[in-house]
């Protein structure tokens, strides 16, 4: 018994230690395991935060006209990738960390796609595991896709009589044969405008028509799509449309189509307006619903074979020069005039509720308006509406319009809530409205509208 | 007896090591813990701006209102709130011949610190990542590049938060701050 208990003794002699000593060593390689791997998954998540942000930036530099090679194209979507790592704090070029670009190519018969792959990677030096001869390790964000989407563009157009009315002389020849003794009663302009001071920064010397500094603007637009992914159709409204378009008043003149040279050809050439039955012909009043309409289902009809547009962004621009004077049905609403948009209500609900729609499919709708008298500016009401529904997604929000906003129409009524210009300074206001006063301005906001093409990640 | 004797002075010898190591083993064991729930807590406050970001960027489809949404969402899951954690967007543009970066608003989502990042600060950053970008391949810095990419409409979202310590030392609260910047692309 003695012995036995002097033998646990000398066992038990300093057990605690150890044990304490064995479970520390333990419990120290446990705690530098976790530093160490807690510090792995920081640098990884880093990493992906910010490789998310260059992927989607590097994908937007992958647009470009048809023209532009494709190394063009790439070199700049790495200058890009690289820019924004770098406003993350990452430097591609410090030892250690690397960043891949690669361009990924779909296979017949998939359809090209504006796609980059951007993988980042650092040598993270470890804390507490090189204790086990563990010195660094290479963290990875792994591979992040950015996507430039395909375009689906409808421009939808207004020409009415009025985009024929330039520096306030009104030129013949810039309408339709079919018109061109008539003149537009109901247009504003005329004949105020014959003695109406210009804005000084207007040259009265160059003839400035709405119509041509329309189809220069647009012809440019349609120059920046790449047709190996973009689509283009074009819409045109005015009550004279009802003509010859049995389609009410305004006709599709062009359903998507990735043919570009048939949609300029569409467009016509300025000064060269008027271009026959097949082309825009401007004259008439303006049925702004009816061409919304025709322009939305020509996005919403459309399913090709051996295309996936469903990747494609579906989005309409919009251009007027004035606020809608006819009902989506083709009546004048009693003494609506654009000087007299109060009784234009009936009119303007139309084009609500065509906008409505497109907010509901997804559909943006960019507005450009073309005006060079201040007051006429009120008219561009309707068209930053246009803009703010598709782009906010707010009226349905409960109470209405957003809450501590201006709204500018009742969207029950048709009714403006407020009369004047409003100037926004609440960001969250869409910027996807244009008020253009000159040829110059308004391909400047073409341009812009196709510089937000956007882009995704795909996960 | 002499024997009895000595047993009973090392039970107290076993009892006093222990009574010694156990203070050392809990730290180890809870400061363990305690990082794990700080490095928890800072990935959170990663997502969270990386999320917030990427909904602002794009465009207006989203409105101030649901980026903090998303960031809330992120943010519950840890103990944060407008006491501890302040959460500021800032949409900035940049001027395409100079690189200029100015703030076209600025403001807190969520409580009341300010942000870190202001114009000039901005323009720094965003003039040295381009040098530093078009300085690639290192033989050609195209100036043509350096336009391109001066020409940047950008969202930041900036998240700070006041980690505070789970076990023991509660009163002491770690600094914890992570920004995402993300290029204005529109749409879905």
């Amino acid at each position: 018994m003695m012995l036995d208990y002097d033998a646990s003794r000398d066992r038990e002699h300093g057990q605690v230690l150890v044990l304490t000593a064995l479970s520390l060593v333990v419990l120290l390689a446990f705690s530098g395991l976790a530093v160490d791997v807690g510090m792995i998954m920081l640098t990884r998540l880093k990493l992906g935060k910010m490789t998310d942000a260059a992927a989607l930036a590097a994908a937007s530099a992958l647009s470009g006209p048809p023209s532009e090679a494709d190394s063009v194209r790439q070199a700049r979507a790495i200058a890009r990738a690289r820019q924004y790592m770098l406003m993350h704090g990452f430097n591609p070029d410090s030892p250690g960390n690397s960043l891949t670009v690669t361009f990924p190519a779909s296979s017949p018969p998939d359809p090209p796609r504006k796609l980059v792959e951007l993988r980042a990677s650092q040598q993270l030096p470890l804390l507490f595991l090189p204790l086990i001869g563990i010195h660094q390790a290479e963290v990875s964000s792994g591979g992040r896709q950015g996507e430039a989407a395909p375009l689906d563009v409808v421009l939808v157009l207004d020409v009415s009589a009025s985009m024929c009315y330039g520096n306030y002389v009104r030129d013949l020849s810039c309408e339709t044969p079919l018109i061109s003794n008539r003149r537009d009663p109901y247009d504003p302009r005329l004949p105020e405008d014959l003695t109406y001071n210009p804005p000084s920064d207007l040259d009265v010397n160059v003839r400035w028509f709405p119509f041509y500094q329309m189809q220069d603007a647009a012809r440019l637009f349609i120059d920046q799509l790449d047709p190996r992914y973009d689509q283009i159709g074009v819409v045109s409204f005015s009550s004279n449309e009802g003509s010859w378009s049995g389609q009410g008043e305004a006709r599709i003149h062009l359903s998507l189509t990735s043919s570009l040279s048939a949609a300029k050809t569409v467009i016509g050439v300025s000064p060269a307006a008027g271009n026959g039955v097949a082309g825009l012909r401007p004259g008439g009043r303006t049925n702004m619903a009816k061409g919304l309409e025709l322009g939305i289902d020509s996005l919403l009809a459309f399913t090709p074979p051996g295309k996936a547009r469903e990747t494609a962004i579906g989005a309409i621009i919009l251009f007027s020069d004035g606020a809608p004077t006819r009902t989506k049905g083709g009546v004048t609403p009693s003494g609506c005039s654009s000087s007299t948009p109060q009784n234009c209500a009936p009119a303007r609900r139309d084009v609500m509720v065509e906008a409505q729609r497109a907010a509901d499919n997804g559909i943006i709708i960019y507005t450009i308006f073309f005006a060079h008298r201040p007051d006429e500016q009120n008219n561009g009401l309707i068209l930053q509406y246009l803009a703010d529904l598709t782009d906010n997604r707010k009226l349905d929000a409960p109470g209405g319009y957003r809450t501590g906003q201006q709204r500018l129409f009742d969207p029950a009524t048709g009714l403006p809530t407020g009369e004047g210009y409003v100037a926004y300074a609440d960001s969250s206001f869409t910027e996807n409205y244009f008020y253009v006063r000159t040829g110059e301005e308004l391909k400047q906001a073409f341009l812009t509208i196709y510089n937000r093409i956007y882009t995704r990640l795909n996960r | 007896m002499l024997k009895n004797h000595q047993r009973q002075q090392e039970k107290g010898q076993g009892l006093l090591e222990l009574t010694l190591m156990l203070p050392l083993l809990l730290t180890l064991v809870l400061g363990i813990a305690q990082a794990g729930l700080a490095v928890r807590a800072y990935l959170v406050i990663n997502d969270s701006a990386r999320e917030g970001a990427r909904l602002a960027s794009r465009g207006h489809w989203f409105d101030d209102a649901q980026v903090l949404t998303v960031i809330n969402q992120n943010l519950s899951r840890i103990q944060a709130d407008a006491t501890n954690t302040t959460v500021v967007l800032t949409r900035a543009q940049s001027d395409p011949d100079t690189g200029t970066v100015t703030i076209k608003s600025q403001r807190a989502l969520l409580g009341t610190e300010p942000g870190r990042f202001d114009a000039t600060g901005l323009t720094a950053l965003h003039q040295s990542a381009i040098a530093t970008a078009v300085a690639f391949p290192a033989s050609t810095p195209d100036p043509t590049m350096v336009t391109y990419l001066n020409n940047e409409e950008m969202v930041i979202v900036e998240v700070l938060h006041h980690y505070r310590m789970v076990f023991g030392v509660t009163d002491i609260s770690i600094p914890m701050y992570s920004y995402a910047v993300f290029r204005v692309s529109g749409g879905p």
